[in-house]
């Protein structure tokens, strides 16, 4: 092979050259590979493997059959009773509500998280303040949505607690992404303004606005696709949406009512994160 | 009281069709017609059917809230004294969740490799591979961690295994959909060049492609298992492991109440920790 390749031309020779003096790197790769094993072999000692429950595969062949066609028990049938329906119980209906609660709790969540990152922007309260506003939006994320959901059921229990869980822990990571675009604002566009005698009202029209418009709804609209998935889970605590009925079914085995609520969820989820890439390309990129 | 509405009318005139301006050279601009407005008349509705279903009121939020003896704040009251006696029993638990979310992350993010191949439209050609590929990680990643957690609880029974498997599904799916965007958009002139002495789509992947994408791909597999780990901490609420059981006992029990605290103070150290460690070493690697 070689010697083959010392026959050839002297730009081949040069690429030769500059293959052997790469940088050798295989020391690093070792150190960083073994640490990563001994992180794996670490973390498989947490799992103990009991083998498959016996009932095991007998419930995957169960959920995939219900959710090629969730009326296979012909004793319980499920499509009429929960997909057919609008009623309350339904699972349509429930997942409007789910849809509604990530609505107004999105909202809420963008509403509390405007004046919340104008506090907490390093340009605006300095460092101290921005440290303080990271530390509790760190805090808000941390906290786990089902706590805010327990606590929330206080107000009022149902889809209610839903919002304001919802709206609570999204106002972490609005408010972090908010707080980037408050910081990233141009100074020179407010320069301008101040030089054509603007007032500060007109500045804050002119100047900040638009600048932060586009990266807030964007954030917003993101945030309301992450919500619909939380919402969905909400229901377990009590909180509202279909949750409560997706869980139990799980739970007692009515692989039907699974298959139809997975039947919902998974075509609305596709198709509000469609939307939302769609309208948040269309805000970054401009029309 | 007619003037006022003359005003109102070309108010809304303005702000749904605005008239063209006549500029200083006498050359007519007519300005593009705003869909801001519409928006907001939409949003308005959707508010108030969502209202209405979800039984939202300001005024319930503020009396209940301020309610002392029934509302939230009794609840957090009870949060306190802290029973820091308890820390030592939250180390176990939270380590457990580490070690489900780095093996989840690394499973997850370990299948998302052949899977973004599979799922980028400048490699794999065939419209049928493409579309069911990105069929199932779209399946996987619309359906919350936790309805993973339950499914494969049912499988494989109660602990951290189940946890960490709907970890990797997760992962998967969220790593292999980062990562074939990021595969559309890199140049496949190697590629093409690697491919035409022969070598065969993997073997020219490997070369040409995995090169150019492994930088992302780490930093990718770290921010997801940075992510994980808040996910991981409420998988046991449903019996997959972690701190989550804890939590969920602490606060379904009235006298265990006052451990709260203590969990969320662990949770919030152990996520500062590695958020800022991920961040260090995505920093490096970017």
């Amino acid at each position: 092979m070689s010697r083959k390749v010392a026959s050839l031309s002297e730009t081949n020779q040069d690429v030769i050259k500059a293959l052997h003096s790469a940088p050798k790197s295989l020391f690093k790769k070792l150190i960083i590979g073994s640490i990563i094993l001994a992180m794996l072999i670490w973390s498989a000692s947490a799992i103990s493997f009991q083998g498959i429950n016996s009932r095991g595969l007998d419930i995957v062949i169960n959920i995939l059959k219900f959710f090629v066609w969730p009326d296979s028990n012909p004793l319980k049938p499920t499509l009429s009773t929960y997909l057919f329906t609008f009623a309350k119980s339904g699972v349509l209906y429930l997942m409007y509500e789910t849809i509604m609660i990530a609505f107004i709790g999105t909202l809420l969540g963008a509403v509390i998280s405007i004046p919340f990152a104008f506090l907490s922007s390093r340009n605006i309260t300095g460092k101290v303040g921005s440290f303080i506003g990271s530390m509790i939006i760190t805090l808000i994320r941390t906290v786990p949505i089902f706590v805010w959901g327990i606590i929330f059921i206080r107000v009022q229990g149902g889809a209610f607690a839903g919002v304001l869980a919802i709206a609570v822990s999204s106002v972490g990571m609005i408010s972090k992404l908010f707080i980037e675009a408050i910081e990233d604002i141009d100074k020179g566009i407010l320069e301008a303004l101040d030089s054509t005698g603007a007032t500060t009202l007109q500045k804050i029209r002119f100047g900040v606005i638009p600048q932060l418009t586009a990266t807030f709804l964007s954030t917003t609209i993101y945030r309301f696709e992450i919500n619909v998935k939380n919402a969905t889970i909400l229901g377990m605590v009590g909180a509202g949406g279909i949750g409560f009925t997706l869980i139990d079914a799980l739970g007692s085995f009515n692989f039907g009512i699974v298959a139809v609520c997975l039947w919902v969820i998974i075509p609305v989820v596709f198709v509000i994160e469609y939307f939302s890439t769609k309208i948040r390309t269309k805000l970054t990129t401009g029309e | 009281m007619k003037k006022f509405w003359t005003k109102v009318k070309s108010f809304l005139k303005e702000t749904f069709s605005p008239s063209p301006l006549v500029l200083s050279d006498g050359s007519i601009s007519v300005p593009p017609k705003p869909i801001m407005p519409y928006v907001l008349i939409g949003l308005v509705v959707v508010l108030y059917f969502a209202a209405q279903v979800t039984n939202f009121s300001l005024w319930v939020l503020i009396t209940r809230f301020f309610n002392f003896q029934y509302g939230p704040i009794s609840y957090i009251k009870r949060f306190f004294p802290v029973d820091w006696s308890y820390m030592p029993r939250v180390i176990d638990p939270i380590l457990e969740t580490i070690q489900m979310s780095f093996l989840g992350s690394f499973l997850g993010a370990a299948m998302a490799l052949p899977a973004a191949f599979l799922a980028s439209n400048n490699l794999t050609k065939n419209k049928f591979v493409l579309t069911s590929t990105r069929a199932v990680l779209s399946i996987f990643r619309s359906l919350p961690i936790l309805i993973y957690a339950v499914f494969f609880k049912l499988i494989f029974g109660l602990g951290a295994l189940p946890g960490t498997i709907a970890i990797a599904v997760f992962t998967f799916g969220i790593v292999a959909k980062m990562l074939f965007e990021k595969i559309e958009t890199i140049d496949l002139g190697a590629y093409q060049a690697i491919q035409s002495t022969g070598a065969s789509k993997v073997r020219s992947f490997i070369t040409a492609i995995i090169p150019e994408i492994l930088p992302s791909y780490y930093s990718m597999s770290l921010y997801a298992f940075e992510i994980n780990i808040r996910y991981a901490a409420i998988l046991g609420y449903v019996g997959a492991g972690g701190i989550g059981f804890d939590l969920d006992n602490a606060m379904k029990t009235i006298n265990n109440n006052d451990r709260i605290i203590v969990i969320v103070l662990f949770i919030f150290i152990t996520v500062v920790l590695i958020e800022n460690l991920s961040r260090f070493l995505r920093r490096r690697l970017g």
